[in-house]
């Protein structure tokens, strides 16, 4: 009759009860609604680093991201490329020959990272074709087609069609100088890099260096980026002359600053959590003043003082297991909604781009943080359910009545 | 007859530190299986007080209250609290009842803390409500009833959990007279049929009519004990 009589009780005050189940409802959304846009803007970022900058993946010669010299190259890259094939969680993969470089212009030049490559497998691997602004991805050019980023074109004052020369060392140490032609220009969230690499066909790049079927680089995209580590290993054991890295690997950052993210959650969670067990403990010491006459005629007509504490106990955490769901079904249903349609903070910002953040923040959530929401509202409820209960319990049985 | 509270030399004084007040002052007195007694005596005169500690809500300042071979002056909280559940019936001048429970619920509780077996709960319930004239008020909560009617299923509350005796400080003092006589009648009938010790308190002069026994109080000591018949 406990529970009974605990439910029954929370709503003998129901305007209170009210206030207070919306107020936990609405600071367990804004907990996890924050969390939600905090670990959408992270997996946005995680997402477009990955897909469109380094992928999952990247296979090199020992060294050559040292320096990028020609020779440190992958020699017979088939074998290596047909094990590539064979991997499950595979989705796209892009040999790359690699070269670091100058551009110049009659007027002015910059230091350029030029990445020859197979258009399509390209395309699969980091999906530039969406981020092209002008012109076409490396077609329209019979020869030494050439795809730039916008920041580039700015800073060398070049547009469409308009002629660029590369310069740079071939396999034999010779400088070599080449000329390309501006077949399109993309624009990227990143404008930094926008403003470093450059895009040309694999085999015509290969050729002024010098190299026949060598690469310098793969690019492996996968379906899943927590696969990345396994199959990394995998390969690296496969061939141990090569240097493969998974993505955290390459930019350990990224992954850092993932965790960080989901710490500041947790750390959010509990502050909002720790400010609702104050209000409830508030409330609920209220609500056993309001009631000193009845709780000591419950114990002075035999309620044992475990099964008054128990009571009050009860009532507090119907509360909080109200509330907390409550709040929990509204982030859910705003999260869900949000996550597909997006919020647009492009009016608010120019800041975005530079930061490497979209201006459309997705929300999105892991479900095992809900899982760990639950429990952290079952320890506060139990906790701030403690010093009601045990203000109850401390009654005198004579003194309360004697308030009648 | 069988005794069933021995009170001797018992003593209470309030604030002994700051102001003493002694309410209660070196009562020897006995009360016997079947009795209908009526603790009489003007507001402040220590009737409050001396039910308080025969009922073991309270701690003497000296004396003893033995009930069934036990000093229960000398029991801890936890086993008192369980001591009362099991032996004494308790009825306050009010807010006797749970609000949030219905006449059957709250004359079911007390059942429920003594982990009676529910069929034995529900038949008891229905009688004893029978009893007290509410047996079609069932469902009905606190704040449905009359005052009256709250006070019956306070005892019929009472008398669930078999209890030696029952306890009723001024359970009239808030009812209008025929309510009052109503619940007397009430009293007097579970005293005669059931055999039930009842020991209230009064100032009531038409209640304490009804008894037979009446105690009478000045300032905390016993002035007379007289038996009718
Ligand atoms: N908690 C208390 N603290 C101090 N004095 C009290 C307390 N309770 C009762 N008293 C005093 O004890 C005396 C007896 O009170 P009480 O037992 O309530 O008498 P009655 O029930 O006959 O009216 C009164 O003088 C009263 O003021
Ligand atoms: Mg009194």
């Amino acid at each position: 009759m406990l529970p009974l009589i605990a439910w029954r009780n929370i709503w003998r005050n129901k305007l209170r009860s009210a206030v207070v189940l919306l107020a936990i409802a609405l600071g367990i959304w804004s907990g996890i609604f924050a969390s939600s846009l905090m670990q959408g803007v992270n997996k946005q970022r995680n997402d477009g680093i990955i897909k469109e900058q380094i992928s999952h993946l990247q296979i090199h010669a020992p060294g050559f991201q040292d320096n990028f010299e020609v020779n440190k190259n992958i020699k017979n890259p088939e074998e290596l490329i047909n094990e590539i094939e064979k991997v499950k969680s595979l989705k796209a993969y892009s040999p790359r020959v690699v070269s670091g470089g100058m551009a110049n212009t009659a007027s002015s030049g910059a230091g350029v990272m030029i990445n020859g490559v197979d258009p399509e497998l390209e395309n699969n691997t980091i999906g530039l074709s969406k981020y092209l602004v002008e012109g076409k991805f490396l077609e329209g050019a019979k020869k030494n087609p050439i795809l730039i980023g916008q920041a580039l074109a700015e800073k060398l004052n070049l547009k469409l069609k308009k002629k660029i020369i590369l310069n740079f060392p071939d396999k034999n140490g010779d400088i070599v100088a080449a000329k390309f032609k501006v077949v399109g220009i993309f624009k990227t969230n990143d404008s930094r890099n926008d403003g470093l690499t450059v895009y040309v066909r694999k085999q015509e790049l290969a050729n002024l260096l010098g190299l026949e079927n060598e690469i310098h680089e793969i690019g492996i995209l996968l379906e899943e980026d927590d696969k990345a580590e396994v199959v990394a290993a995998n390969l690296q054991t496969k061939f141990p002359e090569a240097e493969v890295k998974s993505w955290k690997a390459i930019m350990p950052g990224l992954d850092l600053a993932n965790k960080v993210a989901v710490r500041m959650n947790y750390l959010l969670l509990l502050i909002l959590l720790a400010a609702m067990s104050f209000g409830i403990v508030n409330t609920m010491l209220m609500a056993v003043l309001e009631r000193v006459r009845e709780i000591g005629m419950l114990m002075a007509v035999g309620m044992s003082r475990r099964r008054v504490f128990v009571m009050i106990m009860l009532e507090t955490c119907f509360l909080m297991l109200l509330g907390a769901p409550l709040g929990m079904f509204i982030a859910f249903l705003s999260i869900a909604y949000l996550g597909k349609y997006g919020i647009n903070l492009s009016q608010y910002g120019e800041g975005f781009n530079a930061a490497g953040i979209e201006p459309v923040i997705y929300p999105s959530l892991d479900f095992n943080f809900y899982l760990i929401v639950i429990m952290l509202v079952l320890v506060a409820a139990v906790l701030s359910s403690i010093y009601p209960a045990r203000k109850a319990i401390s009654l005198k049985p004579a003194e309360a009545i004697r308030k009648l | 007859m069988k005794e069933i509270i021995q009170i001797r030399k018992l003593n209470k004084t309030y604030n002994p530190d700051t102001v003493p007040v002694h309410a209660v002052r070196d009562i020897n007195l006995t009360i016997c299986e079947g009795e209908f007694t009526a603790i009489v005596g003007p507001s402040g005169s220590g009737k409050s007080t001396l039910l308080n500690l025969l009922g073991g809500l309270d701690n003497a300042s000296s004396g003893e209250v033995i009930i069934d071979n036990t000093n229960i002056m000398e029991m801890d909280e936890n086993d008192l609290i369980n001591f009362r559940l099991q032996n004494i019936g308790f009825v306050f001048q009010a807010y006797n009842l749970i609000p949030v429970l219905s006449a059957k619920e709250n004359v079911e509780f007390i059942m429920l803390l003594q982990d009676r077996p529910k069929k034995e709960r529900e038949e008891r319930v229905k009688s004893l409500l029978t009893a007290v004239g509410l047996g079609d008020r069932l469902d009905s909560r606190p704040t449905e009833l009359s005052g009256g009617q709250q006070q019956r299923v306070a005892v019929a509350r009472a008398l669930a959990s078999k209890p030696k005796f029952v306890l009723a400080d001024e359970p009239t003092a808030n009812l209008d007279t025929q309510s009052a006589e109503t619940l007397l009648d009430i009293m007097e009938r579970l005293n005669k049929e059931e055999g039930m010790t009842f020991l209230f308190s009064t100032h009531d002069q038409r209640v304490v009519n009804r008894a037979r026994r009446v105690v009478n109080l000045v300032d905390g000591s016993i002035e007379s004990d007289i038996r009718k018949e």
